[in-house]
């Protein structure tokens, strides 16, 4: 064990091609970037069909075989009913050990329990949350998690530290080139901008859709051009499940009183300003603050140059109203959000590239003013903690959480304690993101402004603000819970690793051990 | 359901709190007679306050001498307090005990403004502590209304160890204690804990607040009384109410209760309690103690709050029931005054106030004359906007 820039203590894992985390800023691991392998129009049809009869028979033809990798995006969030088909066929067909590498994994995905306990499915690569993550948690995964962000998922297939074999692509509506968009169909979700990396780089893609339309599919998201072969089913998914848990407003009073905090914070420090821009995330507290904004706006005419989704019918009713004028969207929480993106020409899909990608010339998400984000633990220097509970168990992904915390202020609006549990503590459970990062931690007891940010607390002076030191919000949460929380001693081996956005290693996951 | 199972006159188990579904910050207790003390209990934030958990819940026992029963707790991040409350409660009960009346020395907080008056079930833990972070003048920690008839017996326990535990000092703390013999064995209870005011539902005859005064006396107790008026004989007599006792220091109507003893239906213009809420008020005013409005009920509605706060301002009370959070900023910008009314208030409390330290009878400001009761009126005014939020 050697301990990172962060800190933490983590295990030589260049075999795996991973380097320990350096610091904000290193150079790149390597000097260059996957290719892509040439392609012949010769090997497709020249009458553009590319459809096959079935999925099975897709993956047949993809050569699909044991220990390859697969892979498919979360559009659907919760209503996916890709996966289970995919692993579904896989088994029919014999095959083992597959990898799958999903951009996220919902609840809904407790159903391929089954698939990794008989060896359909090896382990699965990314964040783990829900059931799955309590499944990895307690080691009944045969490999370690590789937690990367969305930014850093598509810089794993650029960089190629991850090669997909086979990308199964949930197309809301596709025609038999292979043309897609998630904006129409009775499974509409949103964007496909989860999926536009693995059409890039995976060696075979397959488009799978319960709405097949004539050529041309248009206006596409996804070109055919990528596309090996169009399968058509009964059923992608179910659309009406894209609004899952955290896509919905906190009805909590404390909730709300923390994404007020939060306006009113941005407001005062003239962050929230004519021309301002702002992304919130997909979590109760988040699309709370988005309504108090939009509010504040509405009163002082106020209007943001543009605002990065997840699109929600708040965002939408903002943009409408000419609050936003343009929604940079990574992908659609509701299904208002989905008839925008199809009739706004100012709801502009974006992919991991543009927003999070750290290997590139530049993204959107530092050239936010503020993104306000959750987390389950910080400590006193602003760290934080996105993925697993003080008990250890994975149960959040990281999302685009540290693509987003370069965002020139990053809000983490947070309760001061969950179920007893003070969210502040010493020490981190795991280190996801840097505190150097991280401005603000705004809580339902009080704002607490990271030291390194002196223009934020010249600002706030004077203000009626409730401003406090992290400390002194640490202490009232444990005055309350009896004192800080015990730090759960896992087992030695090891479950997870978290990833920064360049690929190395921030902190490792522990098997968590069972209670007596 | 707090209680005992009784078969054949001997007491087979007794549980107190709540769990499963939707529960959350309690904890169940169920115990059963056993040859000796012992406990078990699951929990979903275990294993991070196992040890905690056991030494409190050792602590507690040791305390009621370790009593020959088996605890099962069911915990869902119950807070310190809140397994305070229950051991202490199940434990009272197997031993058939009263709940010790409070005896914590800390210091009642005095009242202030009284615009918003914040409701909390006494007997629901996971929304108490919070309630003092949301900036209600007022708290009221309820024994009566939200607490089921069976549970009132932990329902003490609970606001006792709520009080004692929690920090309460940015808010007027309030107990709404039960009617009748319920009633007396709450206050007796928190006669001297550190509660600024109790209110009294269901207040119909003045004699009643005597033979309360007399009670509260007899324990040395400082706790101020607001008597609720839901009857139309309370209506009648709430002058006497008001004036019957020092310790009466705001009047309010429970119209709920009203409309239903005058058999009317409670409507949104509310003309079916005019009279009610007009003697109510008159009476409070005439016997010096501050009239405060009935609750509001729809709590989703912020425009319609402060609608409802600016019009009781405009009538002459002096605060609303709050029995959401999200009522209390609305109901506050219904208090607010306007700057003109703010502007005028600081010059005639500035003007009267200086006149008596020059010992001068005569005030004028803007060409009217300035008695007491129009500074005493302006001062509420500039007090209000000093903590406005």
């Amino acid at each position: 064990m050697k301990s990172n820039a962060a800190g933490r203590s983590v295990p030589d894992l260049s075999s795996r091609g991973l380097q320990p985390f350096g610091g904000i800023g290193q150079p790149p691991m390597r000097d260059e970037q996957k290719s892509r392998k040439i392609r012949s129009c010769a090997d497709y049809p020249s009458d553009g069909n590319k459809q096959v009869a079935t999925l099975k028979s897709a993956l047949a033809k993809a050569g699909l075989s044991n220990g390859m990798t697969v892979s498919t995006h979360h559009h659907l969030r919760n209503g996916d009913r890709i996966a289970i088909q995919l692993f579904s066929a896989a088994k029919e067909l014999g095959v083992k050990d597959l990898v799958w590498y999903p951009s996220a994994v919902f609840p809904c995905h407790a159903e391929l329990i089954p698939f990794l306990n008989d060896g359909t499915i090896h382990h699965i690569q990314g964040s783990l949350n829900g059931p799955l993550g309590e499944y990895a948690s307690f080691g009944n995964m045969r490999d370690l998690a590789v937690l990367r962000s969305h930014g850093c998922r598509y810089r794993s297939l650029q960089d190629g530290d991850m090669s997909v074999d086979v990308a199964v692509i949930a197309a809301p509506s596709c025609d038999q080139f292979g043309n897609m968009t998630g904006a129409i169909g009775p499974s509409a979700c949103g964007g496909l901008g989860f999926a536009v990396a693995d059409a890039e780089y995976a060696d075979h893609v397959i488009a799978v859709t319960d709405n097949l339309v004539e050529f041309p599919c248009a206006p596409w998201q996804i070109s055919g051009n990528y596309v090996d072969q169009v399968v058509v089913v009964d059923s992608i998914g179910d659309a009406s499940q894209i609004v899952s848990g955290t896509t919905v407003p906190t009805n909590s009073p404390e909730r709300q009183l923390i994404a007020r905090n939060a306006a009113q914070f941005v407001l005062e420090t003239e962050i929230l300003k004519p021309g301002w821009s702002f992304q919130a995330g997909a979590g109760g507290i988040s699309l709370s603050f988005t309504i108090f904004v939009q509010q504040i706006m509405q009163e002082r005419e106020i209007f943001a140059q543009f605002a990065r989704g997840g699109s929600s019918q708040y965002l939408v009713e903002m943009l409408e109203s000419g609050l936003v004028k343009t929604i940079l969207d990574g992908q659609t929480f509701d299904l208002e959000g989905v008839r925008s993106i199809r009739e706004n020409p100012n709801h502009v899909m974006t992919t991991p590239f543009t927003s999070y990608n750290y290997h590139t010339k530049g993204n959107f998400a530092s050239i936010l003013d503020c993104t306000v984000l959750g987390a389950t633990e910080v400590d006193l220097n602003f760290n934080a903690n996105v993925v697993t509970h003080s008990d250890g168990q994975m149960l959040h992904g990281i999302g685009g959480w540290q693509d987003a915390l370069f965002s020139k202020c990053t809000i983490l609006a947070i309760p001061t304690i969950r179920n007893r549990v003070p969210i502040i503590r010493d020490e981190l459970t795991t280190f996801c993101g840097p505190g150097e990062l991280i401005d603000v931690v705004v809580t339902e007891r009080g704002i607490a402004i990271n030291p390194l940010r002196q223009d934020l607390l010249e600002k706030v002076e004077g203000s009626n603000l409730p401003i406090k030191p992290l400390a002194a919000l640490k202490a009232d949460a444990e005055r309350l819970a009896g004192g800080a929380a015990e730090r759960a001693v896992p087992e030695e081996d090891l479950v997870g690793i978290v990833t920064w956005v360049d690929g190395t290693v921030l902190d490792v996951i522990h098997k968590v051990r069972k209670q007596k | 359901m707090a209680h005992d199972l009784v078969t054949g006159g001997v007491a087979m188990s007794w549980q107190v709190g709540f769990a499963g579904g939707d529960v959350r910050a309690d904890v169940q207790i169920t115990a059963e007679p056993a040859p000796e003390f012992g406990y078990e209990f699951s929990s979903t934030i275990s294993p991070l306050y196992d040890e905690a958990i056991a030494a409190q819940t050792e602590s507690i026992a040791g305390q009621f001498g370790r009593p020959p029963v088996r605890l099962h707790c069911v915990d869902s991040g119950a807070l310190p307090f809140t397994w305070a409350a229950r051991l202490t409660a199940i434990f009272s009960m197997i031993l058939d005990r009263a709940i010790e009346p409070s005896t914590k020395t800390k210091v009642a907080p005095q009242p202030g403004m009284r615009r918003s008056r914040l409701y909390v079930p006494g007997n629901t833990p996971k929304l108490i502590p919070n309630a003092p972070i949301y900036g209600a003048d007022a708290i009221i920690l309820d024994l009566e209304e939200s607490v089921a008839p069976q549970r009132k017996f932990e329902a003490l326990a609970m606001v006792v160890s709520a009080i004692e535990h929690l920090d309460w000092s940015s808010s007027e703390l309030v107990v709404r204690v039960n009617a009748g013999d319920q009633g007396r064995v709450d206050m007796h209870v928190l006669a001297s804990a550190p509660v600024t005011t109790f209110i009294l539902p269901k207040v119909e005859m003045a004699d009643e607040i005597v033979d309360i005064d007399q009670f509260l006396n007899e324990r040395n107790s400082n706790v101020m009384l607001f008597p609720l008026i839901e009857s139309a004989l309370g209506v009648e007599n709430a002058f006497a109410i008001a004036s019957a006792s020092k310790r009466v220091t705001a009047l309010s109507l429970g119209l709920e209760d009203y409309t239903a003893d005058l058999g009317a239906t409670r409507t949104a213009g509310q003309s079916e309690s005019f009279y009610a809420r007009s003697r109510i008020l008159n009476a409070a005013r005439a016997a010096g103690v501050t009239p405060l409005a009935s609750v509001f009920p729809n709590f989703s509605d912020a425009e319609a709050v402060t609608h409802y706060a600016r019009t009781a301002k405009a009538s002459g009370y002096e605060g609303v029931g709050c029995i959401h959070p999200n009522q209390i900023e609305p109901t506050h910008l219904g208090f607010a005054p306007s700057d003109k009314e703010r502007e005028d208030a600081e010059a005639i409390v500035a003007a009267f106030e200086s006149a008596s330290e020059q010992s001068s009878a005569v005030v004028a400001v803007n060409g009217k004359m300035v008695d007491l009761p129009t500074y005493n009126r302006a001062l509420r005014i500039v007090r209000s906007t000093e903590g406005s939020r």
